[in-house]
């Protein structure tokens, strides 16, 4: 079994689930202060656009706008509909159930409003309660703020009452939340994408071949079929240009890994990257991408769920997968980012600890958690050189493009060490001759 | 023996709160005060002091420390017991609460076990 830990789960996986909890322990706190038993159900943990919610926030709402500093840092926005107004605010100054639960049918935005230091307060608990979780549960995560309180219609003026685009992607998350009878209300977070987008880094100096960032978003890594000079080649000098997952077990891991020192090493061997005087089973490193490259590689669409992807790798025998969305290369998968997506409570180590929350980890979408930027090679990129994008960006599956961007294949290490295995050792001649062909072809 | 308590905070909702958490906790008094900032308390507290005060220690115009400190100045103040809240829980926070002259530190959220704990030992 993989060991996952918080540090290694994309923050795009993580966040949903610490909401959760964090949403949980409001409930909790509510429960332990007041004697207000709230019961709390993830109802929907989706990327889209924030009119998305007008379904559960149909009239006005309060949104508490909070500022998070450390590993999320910017604004995202909290939510509650009218009748958690209504409900939490009446209990909590003790009106009688009834009066509450006429407010709930027909309370207007005049009276919530003058609920407004009720609902404040209630925002100031709410972000409380989260703020100990994150602090728990967030690797990196410094402090949470709440800077504003609005209750209105947010859908009259969103974009002023979001402070962003109405178009702007977000992660939304809803949950269905209940006190005792009375009926049940919503609350909601919405973070917009570019809180998860990892900070910027200044391009590393780096003679190697120039990366050109192509429309669905991948790094192409096209090289020559002659080897470079040695200058380029070094994995040492060469530094990950983008920002990749920081699962071990990632597709596109920044983490080290025997397996990238080991490939390293293998490079490193012939410190020239010139294979061509080598011996013939040294030279097989020259044979190009589509010689040895998967052809048929597993494709899934960023919105297939993780139980999805799941279930897709295990019947392919799959351990990659290659995402696409309107015919471009979005973004890649390994069976790694999936199993850091899915509760641990969903192991049979677990199994009599899970909760309803688990199973709900098998709803999220794999855009939130895939890795991208995509490094790329071109078809023609020889293994060494697939191997160097490999050790440099520390990565294990490099989908080989076309120069028209069209994924003619893909190449992991196990591709490579099958090639390797098969002609450095001799041990089957099967494909040795077509290897030697395009190998001596290159020399 | 008759005891009296003081509730500090700018917000009328968490005043409520505290109140109806205390009132949870079985603690009795015979008199309750509220005020909405430092200075409406040390107001309160010349003209009739209390027994204990729960404060609030972020607020406008003059946090709960500064209220400390100038309670601690109330010749009738001197035996009054300031318990302080918060969310914050550094100890730092709480060793310079404690430094400004608080007999305890509360953090939110609380529940009305932590008040019985933190409040009954002044209750005798």
């Amino acid at each position: 079994m993989e060991q996952q830990t918080a540090q290694t789960i994309p923050l795009e996986t993580l966040v949903p689930q610490v909401s959760t909890v964090s949403m949980q322990t409001f409930c909790e706190d509510m429960d332990g202060m007041l004697g207000i038993s709230i019961g709390c159900a993830l109802c929907q943990a989706v990327p889209g656009t924030v009119d998305k919610l007008k379904t559960f926030f149909p009239k006005f709402a309060a949104v508490y706008s909070v500022r998070a500093e450390g590993s999320l840092s910017g604004r995202f926005d909290l939510l509650l509909d009218k009748n958690a107004l209504f409900l939490l605010s009446g209990t909590i100054v003790m009106l009688p159930a009834d009066k509450i639960k006429e407010q709930c049918k027909q309370g207007t935005l005049e009276q919530a409003l003058k609920l407004s230091d009720t609902i404040k307060e209630i925002g100031n608990l709410i972000v409380g309660a989260w703020d100990r979780m994150f602090r728990e549960q967030l690797p990196g995560h410094q402090h949470l703020l709440q800077t504003n309180t609005q209750i209105l219609n947010p859908w009259d003026k969103p974009a002023e009452v979001f402070g962003f685009k109405e178009d702007t992607a977000c992660l939304l998350i809803v949950w269905e939340m209940t006190v005792g009878d009375y009926p049940p209300f919503h609350g909601a977070a919405v973070f917009p994408a570019a809180l998860f987008e990892p900070p910027k880094e200044e391009p590393a100096p780096t003679e190697a071949p120039a990366q050109t960032p192509s429309e669905s978003g991948a790094v192409s890594e096209t090289a020559p079929v002659q080897p470079e000079p040695a200058a380029s080649q070094s994995p040492q000098t060469s530094e990950p240009a983008a920002a990749v997952s920081a699962s071990p077990e990632s597709s596109q891991s920044s983490a080290s890994h025997p397996v990238w020192n080991a490939i390293q090493q293998l490079v490193q061997s012939n410190p020239n990257g010139d294979f061509s005087s080598a011996p013939l089973d040294a030279a097989v490193l020259n044979c190009p991408a589509r010689i040895f490259m998967n052809p048929k590689p597993l494709w899934l669409s960023p919105n297939d769920s993780v139980e999805t992807a799941l279930q897709r790798m295990q019947q392919n025998n799959a351990r990659y997968a290659l995402v696409e969305e309107k015919d471009q290369l979005a973004g890649i998968l390994s069976r790694g980012d999936v199993n850091a997506a899915l509760s641990p409570y969903l192991r049979s180590p677990f199994e009599e600890y899970r909760r309803p929350l688990d199973e709900a980890s098998l709803q999220i979408r794999i855009r939130w958690f895939m890795s991208k930027p995509v490094h790329t090679a071109s078809p023609d990129t020889p293994m060494w050189k697939v191997m160097e994008i490999m050790c440099r960006h520390q990565i294990r599956a490099v989908p080989i493009q076309d120069t028209n961007g069209t994924v003619t294949g893909l190449v992991t290490v196990t591709e490579i060490f099958q090639t390797l295995l098969k002609t450095l050792s001799g041990g089957s001649p099967a494909g040795q001759p077509e290897i030697k062909k395009e190998c001596t072809k290159n020399e | 023996m008759p005891k009296s308590l003081m509730i500090v905070d700018d917000s009328a909702t968490m005043r409520k709160i505290i109140m109806r958490t205390v009132r949870m906790s079985g603690l009795e008094f015979d008199r309750t005060e509220e005020a909405g900032n430092g200075a409406e308390a040390i107001e309160k507290l010349k003209a009739s002091p209390v027994d204990i005060v729960l404060c609030d220690i972020n607020m406008p115009e003059m946090p709960g420390t500064e209220m400390v400190k100038q309670a601690r100045q109330l010749p009738n103040c001197q035996n009054t017991k300031i318990i302080m809240v918060s969310t914050e829980s550094s100890q730092e926070l709480i060793n310079s609460v404690l430094a400004s002259g608080a007999n305890g530190y509360i953090t939110k959220p609380f529940t009305p076990e932590k008040f019985q704990e933190q409040l009954a030992p002044f209750m005798s």
